[in-house]
Parts: C-alpha cells; sequence; structure tokens
C-alpha cells in the first residue's frame, strides 16, 4: 500500500513541475528609463513603427490618447489554459496580461487596455455562491478576439486555435507630457503621501461629487469614465450612500470653507429631505426613504442624520438641527433593549420590523447619534438620552453581538462602530469607552492581518497591493475598502492616541496601517496622468474606481475613500 | 463484508444526492460518471450485503473507479495550482492551504473508502 502511494505523490509532484514550466510566466527585465525614453522619442519624431503581425519578445505597440503618446513592449509570452472555465478566468492575470489566440494561419490578441476598456476582466463568478466578480469573461474576450479574425462567434468556437498571454512592459506620457510614467493596471504611481497630497486629494473627491451632483439634489450614483455616463436615477439608488456622500461635502466644505461644498450639501440634503413619506414625516419624528420601494431603512435616517449634523457643524447654521433632532428620534424610536436597532420601518402602518437585519446600519446609527452629541450643548435637553442611546449601541456592536462561542472568533463590519466609539469618546463613561476602545484596537488588529504590505509574499508580483485589504492574489485591490477600514483605523488610532498608546507597538502598528492605505488611495485616485482610458477625465478626476480591473465609480468609493484622507491629514 | 456493503450503499446514495440534488453539475459527462460510480458503487454493496457471487467483482470496480476519480480530482487540482503559480507567481499561503484543504477534503470523500475496501479485499481469501 505504501509503495503506491508514494508513487501516486510522486506522480502528482512531477505534474506540478511540468504544468508550471509550460504555464509559467517567463521572467523578464522591464525596460530601463532610458529604454522607455527612447521608444517614446522615436514615436515622438514620427518614425513609423507599425503594429507587429505576431506576438514575440520586444514586439511594441503604440497608442494615441490626446496628445500622448502610450507604449507597450512585449516582454513575455506564455501558454494559457482554455478550459475548463474557472482555470481559464483565474489564468489571466488581470490588467497586467494580454491575451490573444493563434489560429495556425494568423495571430490575434487583445492588449491589457483593451481588456480593461471593455470591462472583460472581473466578470466571472469561478465558485458560486461568491457575491464577488473575478476571473476574465471568456465570453467577452471569445467574442473581441472572432470580431479580429473576422469571425462569428460560433466560427471562432469551433475553430482549431490556442491560446496564449503576455506580459507587456508599459508606459505613457504623463499628461503635461514631461515625464514618462510606468502603467500597471492601467493606472500610474500617484503622489507620495503628504499632507498637501492628502488635502488635495480630498479635495478633488469632492469636486468629483459637485460635478455628479444635478440641480434636483441627486447624485450620479454610478459613473462608467469609458463611456461618461452617470447611472440613470432608479430604485437602486442608495439613500444612504447619497447621505454619506452629502455628509463628506460638508466635511470638506469644513477644511476649506469653498461655497461651493456648502451649496452642494444643502442640495443634496434638500433631496433627501422631499423623500419622508407617510410616517417618516410625523412631527416628533423624521425618517428617510424612498416613496416608490414602501419601506425605510434604518441606513438611509442615520446617514440623512451624519449628513444634517455635519452640515449643521462645519457651516453653524443651525436651522437644520430641528431636523437632526427628529431623525435621531426616529433613530432612538427604531432602538431595541438590547441597544441594537431594527433595521427596516414601514411608513404606511408606522410600525417597525423586529426581524430583519442587514449590514452596517446599526454602526450607522450609532455613529450618527455619536456626531449629533458633540454639536450639542452640554446643557441641551436631549443629549443625555443621545449618549445613552450609542452608549448601548456601543455595548450592543462590541460586546452583546459577539458574545458566543463562534463570536469569539471573527468580526463583523465594524468600521461605523470604531467611528462611532472615536465620535463619542468625551461623552461617554471612561470604564465603557476603554472596552470600546480595546475591541477597536482588536478590529484594527484583525484588519491588520488582511492588509497587504511589502512583507507579504504576493507583493513580489503585484506591488500594487500594498496597503489594500484582501486574501486572494486573484481579486486586484479595491478601493473602498481601503477607504472605509481606514476611516475606522484612523478612529481607533484617535483612540490609542487618547490613551496615551500612540508610541506603543499597537499605536505604531496602526499608523502604519494608515499610512499604507493612504498611499494606496493617493496612487488609485483618478488624476490626469492615470485617465488616458477615460472618455472625459475632466468628469472623472478626483474619483475612484471600484478597481482598476472593475472600471466604474460610485458616490460611497469617493466619499469613504476622500472622508478618509481628509482625516488622515493631520496624522503625516 | 456486509460493513463494507452497507458503506458502499450509503456512500452511494451521498454521492447521488450531492451531484444530483444538493449541487447539481451542468456537464453531461460530469453526470454520466457520477451515475456510473454511484450504480457500481450501489450494485456492489448491494452484492456484497447479500453476498451475491458478482459483489465483491463489483465493489472492487467501484474501489478502483472512485480511487481514480479521486487521483484525477487532486492531479486537476495541483496542474491548475501549477498553472496559476505560474501565471500569478507566488500566491501565498491562504491558496496552498485552501488546495491542500480541497485535496485533503476529495481524499478524504471518495479514497479513503476504497483504499480501506481493497485493503480488505486484499487480505480476504478468495471465495
Amino acid at each position: 500500500m505504501r509503495r503506491p502511494l508514494v508513487g501516486a505523490a510522486a506522480a502528482l509532484a512531477l505534474l506540478w513541475v511540468t504544468a508550471w514550466a509550460l504555464y509559467r510566466t517567463p521572467s523578464f527585465v522591464p525596460l530601463t528609463p532610458t529604454e522607455r525614453a527612447a521608444v517614446i522619442a522615436r514615436a515622438r519624431r514620427g518614425e513609423p513603427m507599425p503594429d507587429p503581425t505576431r506576438i514575440a519578445d520586444g514586439a511594441t505597440f503604440l497608442r494615441h490618447y490626446g496628445e500622448r503618446i502610450k507604449a507597450d513592449v512585449v516582454m513575455a509570452v506564455a501558454r494559457m489554459p482554455a478550459a475548463p472555465l474557472p482555470l481559464f478566468a483565474l489564468a489571466l492575470v488581470p490588467g497586467l496580461d494580454g491575451i490573444g489566440v493563434d489560429s495556425g494561419a494568423r495571430q490575434v490578441w487583445l492588449l491589457p487596455d483593451e481588456l480593461l476598456a471593455a470591462d472583460a476582466l472581473a466578470g466571472e463568478t469561478p465558485l458560486r455562491g461568491l457575491d464577488f466578480e473575478l476571473g476574465a469573461k471568456k465570453d467577452v474576450i471569445d467574442h473581441l478576439l472572432a470580431q479580429k479574425l473576422g469571425l462569428d462567434d460560433g466560427a471562432f468556437a469551433r475553430a482549431r486555435k490556442k491560446y496564449f498571454r503576455f506580459r507587456t512592459d508599459a508606459f505613457i506620457e504623463s499628461a503635461d507630457r514631461t515625464k514618462i510614467l510606468p502603467v500597471w493596471r492601467g493606472n500610474t504611481p500617484g503622489p507620495r503621501l503628504s499632507q498637501q497630497a492628502l488635502r488635495d486629494g480630498a479635495i478633488a473627491g469632492g469636486r468629483y461629487l459637485l460635478r455628479h451632483l444635478y440641480d434636483d439634489g441627486r447624485f450620479g450614483y454610478e459613473y462608467t469614465p469609458h463611456t461618461d455616463v452617470d447611472e440613470a436615477y432608479g430604485l437602486d439608488y442608495s439613500l444612504p450612500r447619497h447621505a454619506g456622500a452629502t455628509y463628506f461635502l460638508s466635511q470638506i466644505y469644513g477644511t476649506t470653507h469653498d461655497t461651493a461644498f456648502r451649496d452642494g450639501a444643502h442640495r443634496a440634503l434638500e433631496f433627501l429631505s422631499a423623500r419622508q413619506p407617510g410616517a417618516c414625516a410625523k412631527p416628533e419624528r423624521s425618517c428617510v426613504a424612498n416613496r416608490d420601494i414602501g419601506s425605510a431603512d434604518l441606513g438611509a435616517s442615520a446617514m440623512a442624520l451624519l449628513a444634517v449634523g455635519e452640515y449643521v457643524k462645519s457651516t453653524g447654521d443651525p436651522s437644520e438641527l430641528a431636523w437632526a433632532r427628529r431623525l435621531a428620534a426616529f433613530l432612538l424610536f427604531m432602538q431595541k433593549p438590547d441597544g441594537d436597532f431594527c433595521h427596516l420601518f414601514d411608513p404606511g402602518s408606522d410600525h417597525r420590523d423586529e426581524k430583519t437585519k442587514m449590514l452596517y446600519f446599526s454602526g450607522e446609527a450609532a455613529f450618527a447619534l455619536a456626531k449629533l452629541t458633540g454639536i450639542l450643548a452640554p446643557g441641551d435637553p436631549d443629549r443625555a438620552r443621545y449618549v445613552d442611546a450609542v452608549d448601548r449601541a456601543l455595548d450592543y456592536l462590541t460586546d452583546k453581538q459577539y458574545a458566543n462561542l463562534a463570536g469569539q472568533f471573527y468580526f463583523g463590519e465594524d468600521h461605523w462602530t470604531c467611528m462611532a466609539a472615536d465620535a463619542a469618546w468625551d461623552v461617554l463613561p471612561p470604564a465603557h469607552r476603554e472596552k470600546y476602545a480595546r475591541f477597536c484596537d482588536g478590529f484594527a488588529r484583525f484588519l491588520r492581518r488582511t492588509q497587504f504590505t511589502a512583507r507579504d509574499i504576493v507583493t513580489a508580483a503585484q506591488p500594487d497591493f500594498i496597503g489594500s485589504y484582501g486574501f486572494s492574489p486573484f481579486l486586484p485591490p479595491h478601493g473602498t475598502p481601503v477607504g472605509s477600514r481606514s476611516e475606522a483605523t484612523i478612529s481607533t488610532y484617535d483612540m490609542q492616541v487618547r490613551r496615551g498608546l500612540a508610541d506603543s507597538d499597537e499605536g505604531r502598528a496602526t499608523k502604519e496601517q494608515i499610512r499604507l492605505g493612504m498611499q494606496f488611495l493617493l496612487d488609485h485616485q483618478i488624476r490626469d496622468d492615470n485617465a488616458y482610458l477615460m472618455a472625459n477625465p475632466d468628469a472623472a478626476r478626483g474619483g475612484f474606481l471600484m478597481s482598476d480591473v472593475k472600471r466604474y465609480v460610485r458616490v460611497d468609493f469617493v466619499q469613504h475613500s476622500c472622508s478618509a484622507m481628509l482625516r488622515a491629514i493631520p496624522l503625516f | 463484508m456486509k460493513l463494507y456493503g452497507a458503506l458502499d450503499v450509503a456512500f452511494a446514495a451521498l454521492y447521488a444526492w450531492f451531484g444530483f440534488v444538493f449541487t447539481p453539475g451542468r456537464s453531461t459527462a460530469f453526470n454520466v460518471a457520477l451515475a456510473v460510480v454511484c450504480v457500481l458503487l450501489a450494485g456492489g454493496g448491494v452484492g456484497l450485503l447479500l453476498d451475491l457471487p458478482w459483489g465483491r467483482l463489483l465493489a472492487r470496480a467501484a474501489c478502483w473507479l472512485l480511487l481514480a476519480f479521486a487521483f484525477v480530482v487532486v492531479a486537476l487540482l495541483v496542474v491548475s495550482s501549477a498553472i496559476l503559480r505560474g501565471a500569478y507567481g507566488p500566491l501565498g499561503q491562504g491558496i496552498s492551504v485552501m488546495t491542500l484543504l480541497v485535496a485533503a477534503l476529495v481524499v478524504e470523500g471518495f479514497g479513503l473508502l476504497p483504499l480501506f475496501q481493497l485493503r480488505y479485499f486484499a487480505r480476504q481469501p478468495r471465495a
């Protein structure tokens, strides 16, 4: 029995080595800056450099984006498995690899930029049940390759062909054409971390939101830079995210005192105030909901309170405070005896749904109430009720909800929780806030374990992962988790500073975590330099893509990232 | 003998429920292969339970088929991990652990029963 098992193990080892040798990306050295400059110089001189007819090492492709010249020089060519579909989907390194087919007589291919523009790189769900998309879309790629071969999809499927992938060294002239920038997954290096860079980035995010804010106060909720189209307003327009973007406009007004941000925030608030259907418009309490949906979720009202509170704080205009109290009254109405909140409310029957639980809402409610306590005078008659509500909510969020065996081994989406603990620090009982702060230390540690750093083996091959949060080299990093987790980590660090822990190992590690996240955000914000694939860089500037390979902007991507950048300024 | 017969029938039912009811696949080839495995295993199990003359032969065939299936799945996993390692470079601990876990599950789910059963048959005198 032992001999066949050893034989099987040896056969499997041999199989691994053979497959690796056949499919690996050959090692290569990227072009030096001088070599890149020479390629661009030839192009600038107008020397004819037609596209090669076959993909081979050194094959050079030039593309013009306006006045700018971009070059892709093929560095390595490798085999590509055509099946099974999950392996095909994952075997193309997204944004870095081009793909082609060799039909014997002819080769056709798609450069990495063509795959990015076609949204062909994050579309498969290789493992059913996972709620995120990753991996190349074979149907889209096959269709594009078939077009290049002059075949219809059926003929392409039947044709004898071999897939291959290739890696290029990509570089482009900077937007002002004074530098040559390396391109990595359609992105170029961002500014180095500094207070000024963070401030500029946050302001650019605010300006992005203003550009996508319509006269009626709604945002262009999702924007596709490749087509320069804002998604039309519809039922899936998220009011919590609208309110989050409004909150950020007030935040940035508080920093810049640029009245455009104040006016934008006010217009976006009016959009929310016009959405108080049925029992949401009671004199004593207010909630925000889409009239066409039929139920009001806690998150929309919590985030509306956050936005109103920040507006009052940054403008000093108390006229909206009455609405803030009515929104707060709704949150208190939705709070359960254990400190948690009901998440849905029926404005038609004036009843709350005691059972349905949704992500984020309890933390958002705690944070909104915590921020409200910060703008009320100590003698305010409502303040004590709000403080008590925040305290009970934090007790639930940091303790009761994890009071089971499984709860000792994971954290949920607690970034709002830690922001609430920080925001309410001055009004919470010292013994309670210490407990909440320790929970947030643990949450930040937990997040840190999922943050890619230069020490991770994955980042040797994909350095743009550094600073992002994730669990797989197959999933190019998303910016929004970096933004939201940085918001929570900044709050955690604030609490560490208040407890005298800034210079402890924990404090230094938390600050480093924030630093890596901020550099990642600076690198991934849309700027003129990295907007070369976008139809209208002016409209996209300041935004954040979902990821380099899932190229659309949503208002909450900008809000989380830029709010974090704004709050991180004093730390660097 | 009867213990292995009962286990064969139980595992055949488990595979059928898993492959046809719980996570039905769209691949005809996979479904046919699964059906053959289930029929052979159930048939062999019934044969062993009733001590029929062809029971042991059928059960032995089912065991070899299961072992071959487990080996092919592990081999495909190995090839996949090699291809992805070749494309991405170092993949990190997580992927290695996941691959090992899946391989271990495959061995546990499809390899252990036939291994023990074949060993049992090898030690039994031929009927």
